[in-house]
């Protein structure tokens, strides 16, 4: 069941999209993976627009790690979208950043995210942070049901 | 009843005429009772006597019969028959007994009334009952025929019949009594008036007498006997006494007249002498008190008679003294004195005269003199009234000297000063004033002011307050200091400072104006204003460059937060999947640089983290309250104490520990500080680490101290600088950040951090910052 959930990595720096997919392999966390080099790219994936139009994105998604620091639409700005749309607004999102800013933690957190997680600099660290969000989030927590009327 | 008089004065009498009342009733009532009884005891004798008497003779006749009816029994000695004639008695109620005897003495035959058979004879009793009253009567008759004695019949009887008698004799003769003793005491009741009336009515006209004094009063005539004389004697003392009394009035009211009058007179005498006296004292306080010296020289002997209070004081002498001397003593026997001698033999002058005295020591005194003729004490004499008008020289003078500066001081003045009178004129304008305003003094003299010195634009509002001033009393600019503009006589204008005073003379007012020319001191200021504004401008300029430098070092500490990291995360994560996914391609020593290499990245993390707080620091305002420093190291230590659970680290906390600071930065203080106690104890068993409060000069001052590694105090300067380390990485691991932070929060909250270590013994920090507390 676990592997018919989709992660969606938001992550513009590819070491450490490479580090994250590195670090959800070694914990055998081997559910789809989409990643979008920056929060437009994102926000195209999760809307089904350009690229992405009517492919169905969403529709399995279990969880969205999203980093704050992106090029064109910054990450907060992605979050607030994602709230507002209704196909998306039930979605888990994670904040996955580097920073640990008490604004950027106060501001994810108004606008909708379920989770705020500070990437270590000690991969082990990381390691263990990564399996333990794959766990929660894939295996333990619940998503919302996928009633979609088609208002 | 003595008790009762005594106790109630009111109605004395009624008692005491009660008590007359009811011993007259008592008398009456007892002499009745007497009476009916001794009647009562005789009727009841006679009775008794009469009804033994009666009873006797009847039975008498009763034992003559039967005796004579027995004699044929005896004579034919048969005891039956007399039985039958004895039972005959049987008829009569009262015989109890009868016996028949025969001639030898024996009972012949018998008769017993309870009809018992048993021989009566013993059975008879001789006696019963007292002599009074016997409860038998015993009757004999011997029974003769022809002279013969047959035998004796003997005839017992009771007396029953005479008790009834008795009995209802004396019910009747008890129940009379009652009946007329009560009669009696009605009848006695009803007399006893006769009596008392009128002794009561005499009482109660005495009782009236005494409590009204009116001895008019009579007392009411009751018939002649000994009363009515009574009432007569009585009534006419009262006559008497009313002539007396109304005698004794008459004299009193005469008496009283006389009193008033003596009285009235001695009044007008007495008032007549106090206004005499008063009129005696009055002059003598004049003379006494006058502040003028004054004195009464005999107009003859030329010696003083009598002097005041204030020659005593003013030529020095006693009183005692001037009696002793003549007039010559103090007027000195120059041409002028003798010629004053002279004059004081000549009539009097009501003028004054100026003249001089000499005082008892010498002083020579300048006097106005006036003399009077009088009469003293029978003998004539001159009255001096001296007045001293030495004084007064000595002020006119003084008064000169005064002008005289006054005018120096009016003539010199830098401030012009300007006098007007109440009609708006100027009275006074100073050389300042000349020289400021460009007028001569005569030239402005008696001209309006408002006219010569004040702009055409203000001289309506001049005129209006100093009219509101006069009528009013208010004057807002008087006494005050203030600015305003002036006119010089060639039209034009300039600054000044004005101070308006105002004084009365005479009932006039009279205004004056201090004015100082304040050109020089208006640029001065308006100079002054240029340099604040332009002061202002820069400061306000160097505040945005200070909030813009602020803004960039907020978005640097955000993009060293976001971008630094990740590099180093890259290095640290790159490094561990080389030695855990590619270990078989690195010997011991490659594998040894690649730990190299991600320790350092992580201490380079560790670095930028805590640079990230520093600046936090910096950039955080300080909200300040009421902190529990005691609850909040406690916690602290709970958790590092659970970090590490292998360590056995003794912390006393001293209890009540408080400081006025901002909660947040307060406690990262007290985690760096108490982590560094932990951290520098390590080697330490027991570690032993102490947090509490001591006053260090005068100041409150809160402290940890450690039994840990210590360190130099040739370093302590260094101690609190960012980055700096006074023990290798290889020791105990830090950056260097923690105690520099300590150091900015406590900076920041005006207060001031030190420490005091020795290598291997320990550390102690303090902090003292304002408001901190501690109640014990």
């Amino acid at each position: 069941m676990s592997n018919a959930k989709g992660i969606l990595l938001v992550e513009d720096n590819s070491d450490d999209e490479e580090l994250t997919l590195l670090a959800l392999q070694k914990n055998n966390i081997l559910n789809r993976m989409h990643v979008a080099r920056d929060g437009a790219e994102a926000l195209d994936f999760l809307l089904e627009r350009g690229e992405f139009t009517g492919k169905n994105t969403t529709q399995d998604l279990a969880v969205i790690l999203l980093d704050l620091k992106l090029p064109k639409v910054s990450g907060l700005e992605v979050l607030q979208q994602i709230r507002s749309d209704p196909r998306t607004k039930l979605i888990p999102v994670v904040i996955l950043t580097s920073s640990k800013q008490e604004e950027d933690i106060l501001r994810s957190y108004s606008l909708g995210a379920n989770s705020y997680l500070r990437k270590p600099v000690d991969f082990e660290r990381f390691l263990e942070c990564v399996g333990q969000l794959g766990l929660y989030w894939l295996l333990l927590n619940e998503i919302a049901p996928p009633s979609r009327p088609a208002t | 009843m003595n008790a009762l008089i005594s106790t109630d004065h009111a109605q004395p009498q009624p008692a005491r005429i009660h008590s007359i009342k009811w011993k007259l009733v008592q008398i009456i009532i007892y002499i009745s009772a007497t009476c009916l009884f001794l009647s009562a005891a005789g009727l009841l004798l006679e009775n008794r006597l009469q009804f033994e008497r009666d009873l006797k003779q009847s039975f008498t006749i009763i034992a003559g019969v039967l005796a004579e009816n027995s004699k044929a029994a005896l004579a034919f000695n048969d005891p039956a028959a007399a039985g039958e004639v004895l039972s005959a008695l049987r008829v009569h109620p009262h015989i109890m007994q009868a016996l028949l005897r025969d001639q030898n003495q024996k009972i012949f035959a018998h008769y017993n009334r309870e009809n018992n058979s048993a021989p009566p004879a013993l059975a008879v009793p001789t006696s019963d009952g007292d002599a009074w009253f016997p409860a038998f009567i015993t009757v004999s008759t011997p029974i003769i025929h022809q002279n013969q004695a047959l035998g004796q019949l003997s005839i017992i009887g009771d007396t029953l019949q005479w008790r009834d008698n008795v009995i209802g004799f004396l019910t009747f003769t008890l129940s009379l009594m009652i009946l007329v003793l009560i009669a009696a005491t009605w009848a006695a009741v009803k007399t006893q008036r006769i009596v008392t009336q009128p002794i009561s009515s005499l009482l109660d006209t005495i009782s009236q007498v005494t409590r009204s004094k009116h001895y008019a009063l009579r007392a009411q005539h009751h018939g002649n006997d000994e009363l009515g004389e009574l009432v007569a004697g009585f009534n006419n003392m009262l006559g008497e006494i009313e002539n007396r009394d109304q005698a004794l009035s008459a004299a009193k009211a005469d008496l009283e007249r006389k009193i008033t009058e003596l009285d009235q007179e001695i009044r007008q005498r007495v008032q007549a002498q106090t206004a005499l006296q008063a009129r005696e004292h009055d002059y003598r306080l004049l003379f006494e008190e006058s502040p003028l010296p004054m004195w009464i020289v005999n107009r003859d002997s030329q010696q003083f008679l009598a002097v005041n209070r204030a020659a005593v004081l003013h030529y020095g002498y006693s009183e005692a003294e001037f009696l002793g001397m003549k007039v010559d003593k103090i007027m000195p026997e120059t041409p002028a004195a003798a010629g004053e001698t002279q004059r004081i033999k000549t009539p009097p002058s009501p003028q004054a005269t100026l003249t001089h005295h000499l005082r008892k020591d010498g002083g020579r005194i300048d006097i106005e003199l006036t003399w009077h003729e009088i009469s003293w004490k029978g003998a004539s004499a001159y009255l001096f009234l001296i007045n001293d008008i030495t004084e007064r020289e000595r002020n006119v003078r003084a008064l000169r000297d005064s002008e005289t500066r006054i005018r120096a001081i009016f003539e010199s003045a830098f401030d012009c000063i300007v006098s007007m009178d109440d009609k708006g004129n100027i009275i006074e304008f100073n050389p300042a004033a000349e020289h400021t305003f460009g007028y001569r003094r005569h030239q402005v003299i008696g001209k309006p002011l408002a006219e010569i010195i004040i702009p055409q634009e203000l001289r309506a509002v001049h005129q209006q307050g100093l009219e509101r001033y006069l009528q009013t009393g208010n004057g807002s600019i008087i006494g005050r200091r203030l600015e305003m503009t002036a006119l010089r006589r060639d039209g034009s204008t300039f600054p000044v400072e004005l101070a308006i005073s105002l004084v009365n003379i005479s009932e006039r007012r009279y205004f004056t104006g201090y004015l100082r020319d304040i050109t020089e001191r208006k640029l001065a200021e308006s100079e002054i204003k240029q340099l604040n504004e332009n002061l202002e401008r820069r400061v306000q300029e160097r505040t945005a460059q200070l909030e813009a430098a602020n803004r960039e070092l907020e978005t640097f500490s955000y993009s060293v937060s976001h971008d630094l990291r990740a590099p180093l995360r890259a290095i640290d994560g790159f490094s561990k999947a080389l030695m855990s996914d590619y270990a078989a391609h690195f010997d011991a020593q490659g594998k040894n640089y690649l730990n190299r290499v991600r320790n350092a990245s992580q201490r380079m993390g560790q670095l930028i983290d805590d640079m990230l707080k520093l600046s936090r620091v910096t950039r955080t305002e300080i909200t300040p309250s009421l902190v529990d420093i005691t609850a909040m190291t406690q916690r602290i230590s709970l958790e590092q104490q659970s970090a590490y659970p292998e360590r056995k680290v003794q912390t006393e906390i001293a209890p009540g520990l408080q400081a006025v600071a901002d909660t947040a930065l307060i406690e990262i203080v007290w985690r760096n500080l108490i982590e560094n106690a932990w951290k520098f104890t390590r080697e330490r068993d027991p570690a032993h680490i102490e947090i509490g409060a001591r006053v260090i000069d005068e100041q409150a001052v809160l402290y940890i101290k450690d039994n840990g590694a210590g360190f130099d105090m040739a370093y302590s300067d260094k101690l609190f600088n960012a980055f700096q380390r006074l023990h290798s990485t290889a020791e105990f691991e830090g950056t260097g950040i923690g105690l520099a932070t300590v150091h900015r929060i406590i900076t920041k909250h005006g207060g001031r951090v030190w420490a005091q270590a020795e290598i291997d013994k320990g550390t102690t920090i303090f902090i003292h910052i304002p408001g901190i507390g501690n109640p014990q």
